[in-house]
């Protein structure tokens, strides 16, 4: 009796569980339609009841809480008030099997498209999804080893894909906190190296960036101290990474460049009661501000998400509504859409992007200027205004 | 007093026959409510193809494991030797560009990895669970040693190319192979002295020891066939994934153990202990994950979900098992 009493709870609770996720989610989707209706340069409305049938979207994502990936699903969820879309959140990827898992599971699910925010198992997943029939949008890493996939849509790149010579993102960013930090007339500063200890190639180039932008400062003047064999902080936040941080505010540092988040910098900060300066590859949100504005953080490497990100909706949803010829250049292969990472130097820039962002709730590309470079809502739409859409920097968006 | 005598038999089988019953039953009931939920999208045939190449992973190290946790061995660290086996075969396989020379590798691997374990559980007088749990932390640091400042291995880069399979080849390619292994199993485990001694040792291993089990040889055994387990999934993982790297199978440990409890194999061990098991807890657990994710939940309400089933289960099975189901 114990036994059917127990299954039986069990039942109803999870039942009413999944009833109650259901529900929830279709509710927000029908109340975000009705909030959302502006209409196209072609005259159409955009009320969400276009594409006609639903598009549903994976997302893989490396960790759902993160602060940059919660702004891409923000810009995401934004979208879906004017579109016919619906995105589903991978759990945070852990493993090849488990990314392959995600996307079996988008692919019964009903979804035609998989946007990879994170990639774990390369090339081999972008195939796996491919496999199945599902257009697949990612970064640039593994490019070349599927570009000439029908079903891939191509991705981002921080590099001008124009110029062999030009160093990609990473390094870009890595190389203006350096500079930036070298010209804050700081004495001594440390610099938090990430996974490029570990081999993980986007922060070995971080790492790079930084090291050249230093002594760039250095070369033209600067007298900020930084030597790689004794102010590099290695890893990400555990047992070695906080003896180091303990290490650090015991130390004659006036300086700290984070090569990823720098929230776990701003408590002991506080707590040490010395005017330590961060520059760091951040988001844009309100744990950022109030150390923005109190000028602690003097200088943010920033992923815009509608600039950096956006051209994945537009790529899917119109190799998905039959327009693929919007994603694939000249030779017939993906194309990868150039853009840029912005430097935030100071409370000023932070702040235009906040205020767009967080105060007025908007982006700086519209689900209107969206439906320009979508096939099944613009007949005139070219790849060319795909990329020039995302291609831009912040001054040039504020300027449009 | 007849009356009483011809009814106690009666309710033993009964429990018997529920307790017997109740997994297989969980897992109709999670299909049925999925399927439903679903609207058929589990039961489609991309999915059912998708399902046999998830379950996989879980279910090879899951029988195998019914032989290390019938005979009262609680191993944590079977995600470990998975990882372990699968980049060394993988990095042999890039090397050589041979699948045959990677699978060898793999097969050593995880045997010497079981025969230390196996010799850790005879001869240490330690609760053995607190070994595995070690030993899972130093397998995924030789993991991060071996593999110096890659993050992960693909067999895209091997000296030559290495057949791939599509979708549909490895779903066949898993289905049999884990047919074949169930069959081997159930067989080892039933109609061999080999089950006979592990189920008596999960029972009591003093009783035995005295009744003259050679304890040493059968934990060796058990520990081999359970690597077996390991060696299968690892290569099969490899021919769907054709990668590897530090976080591979990294919820293997925690996934055997639910899937255990799910098929209705008492964690302790002993003559309760059944393949079937392995196989019913790792499909149950598979389809679970598969309907959650096709439903579209969030992360958290999954999460909640799926503890709560976990949780439910646990406390189902601790009323039959109580007392017995701490492992030693």
């Amino acid at each position: 009796m114990k036994k059917i009493l127990a299954l039986l709870l069990a039942l109803v609770l999870v039942l009413a569980l999944t009833a109650c996720g259901g529900s929830s989610s279709s509710a927000a989707s029908s109340g975000s339609t009705a909030s959302g209706s502006t209409e196209t340069a072609s005259g159409a409305a955009l009320d969400g009841s276009w594409p006609a049938e639903k598009v549903k979207i994976g997302v893989v994502a490396f960790d759902t809480t993160d602060e940059s990936f919660m702004g891409v699903m923000d810009y995401f969820h934004y979208l879906e008030k004017y579109y016919n879309v619906e995105f589903t959140v991978s759990e945070a990827i852990q493993s090849a099997e488990h990314e392959f898992q995600f996307i079996d599971s988008c692919a019964s699910a009903g979804c035609k498209g998989i946007f990879a925010y994170y990639n774990i198992a390369g090339a081999e997943s972008i195939k796996h999804a491919t496999d199945q029939g599902l257009y697949y949008w990612g970064m640039a890493e593994f490019y070349e080893a599927v570009k000439d996939d029908p079903h891939f849509v191509g991705g981002y790149t921080f590099s001008d894909p124009s110029d062999p010579d030009a160093k990609n993102g990473d390094y870009m960013g890595g190389y203006e906190l350096g500079l930036a930090m070298g010209n804050a007339g700081l004495e001594h500063i440390a610099f938090c190296n990430g996974g490029a200890s570990f081999g993980v190639q986007m922060f070995i180039d971080r790492q790079q960036g930084f090291l050249d932008g230093v002594a760039k400062a250095q070369a033209d003047g600067s007298a900020t101290r930084f030597d790689p064999a004794t102010d590099v902080i290695e890893g990400f936040p555990g047992d070695a990474y906080f003896a180091a941080q303990a290490a650090f505010f015991s130390s004659d540092y006036d300086g700290v460049v984070s090569s990823f988040d720098a929230f776990t910098w701003f408590q002991p900060i506080i707590d040490s009661g010395k005017d330590i300066k961060v520059g760091c590859i951040g988001t844009v949100s309100e744990t950022y501000k109030a150390f923005v504005d109190n000028g602690t953080v003097i200088a943010l490497v920033y992923d815009c998400p509608e600039v950096v990100f956006g051209s994945g909706f537009a790529d899917l949803v119109n190799a998905i509504t039959g327009h693929d010829d919007l994603t694939r250049g000249a030779d017939g292969n993906a194309l990868l859409n150039p853009v840029k990472r912005w430097t935030l130097s100071g409370a000023e820039d932070f702040n235009k992007v906040y205020e767009k962002h967080i105060t007025n709730g908007e982006y700086f590309i519209t689900a209107e200027e969206m439906a320009g470079i979508l096939g099944g809502l613009n007949e005139k739409a070219t790849t060319d205004d795909v990329c020039d859409l995302f291609g831009k920097t912040l001054e040039e968006y504020l300027t449009k | 007093m007849e009356k009483t005598e011809l009814r106690k038999p009666a309710k033993k089988l009964d429990a018997r026959l529920i307790g017997n019953l109740a997994p297989i039953a969980g897992l109709v009931l999670v299909v049925i409510v999925f399927a439903i939920l679903t609207k058929g999208a589990l039961l489609s045939a991309n999915n059912l193809q998708a399902l046999a190449s998830s379950v996989i992973t879980t279910a090879m190290c899951t029988i195998g494991a019914v032989f290390v946790f019938g005979a009262g061995y609680f191993d944590m660290s079977m995600g470990g030797s998975l990882c372990v086996a699968a980049v060394l075969g993988c990095k042999t396989m890039i090397a050589t560009g041979s699948f045959l020379l990677g699978l060898v590798v793999i097969l050593a691997v995880s045997a010497v990895l079981a025969i230390v374990k196996g010799l850790l559980a005879s001869y240490v007088n330690v609760p053995f669970f607190i070994f595995t749990i070690i030993l899972a932390s130093i397998f995924s640091a030789v993991v991060l040693v071996i593999m110096g400042n890659e993050t992960i291995v693909s067999l895209s880069s091997a000296v030559k190319d290495m057949r791939s399979f599509t979708f549909s080849e490895i779903s066949v390619i898993s289905v049999v192979v884990l047919l074949l292994f169930y069959l081997f199993c159930v067989a080892a485990f039933n109609y061999t002295p080999l089950g006979i001694k592990a189920k008596n040792m999960g029972g009591n291993i003093f009783s035995a020891r005295q009744s003259g089990i050679d304890t040493t040889r059968t934990t060796l055994t058990v520990f081999l066939m359970g690597a077996l387990g390991v060696s299968l999934a690892a290569m099969l993982l490899l021919m769907r994934t054709r990668t590897a790297g530090a976080t591979t199978a990294s919820t293997v440990g925690t996934d055997v153990m639910v899937a255990l409890v799910l098929g209705g194999m008492p964690l302790s061990g002993g003559p309760r202990s059944k393949i079937s098991a392995g196989l019913i807890g790792a499909v149950t657990i598979t389809v679970l994950n598969s309907g959650l994710a096709i439903l579209g939940l969030s992360t958290g309400q999954i999460q909640i979900t799926r503890g709560l089933v976990f949780i439910v289960v646990v406390l189902v099975s601790s009323l039959s098992y109580r007392g017995k189901l701490l492992p030693r």
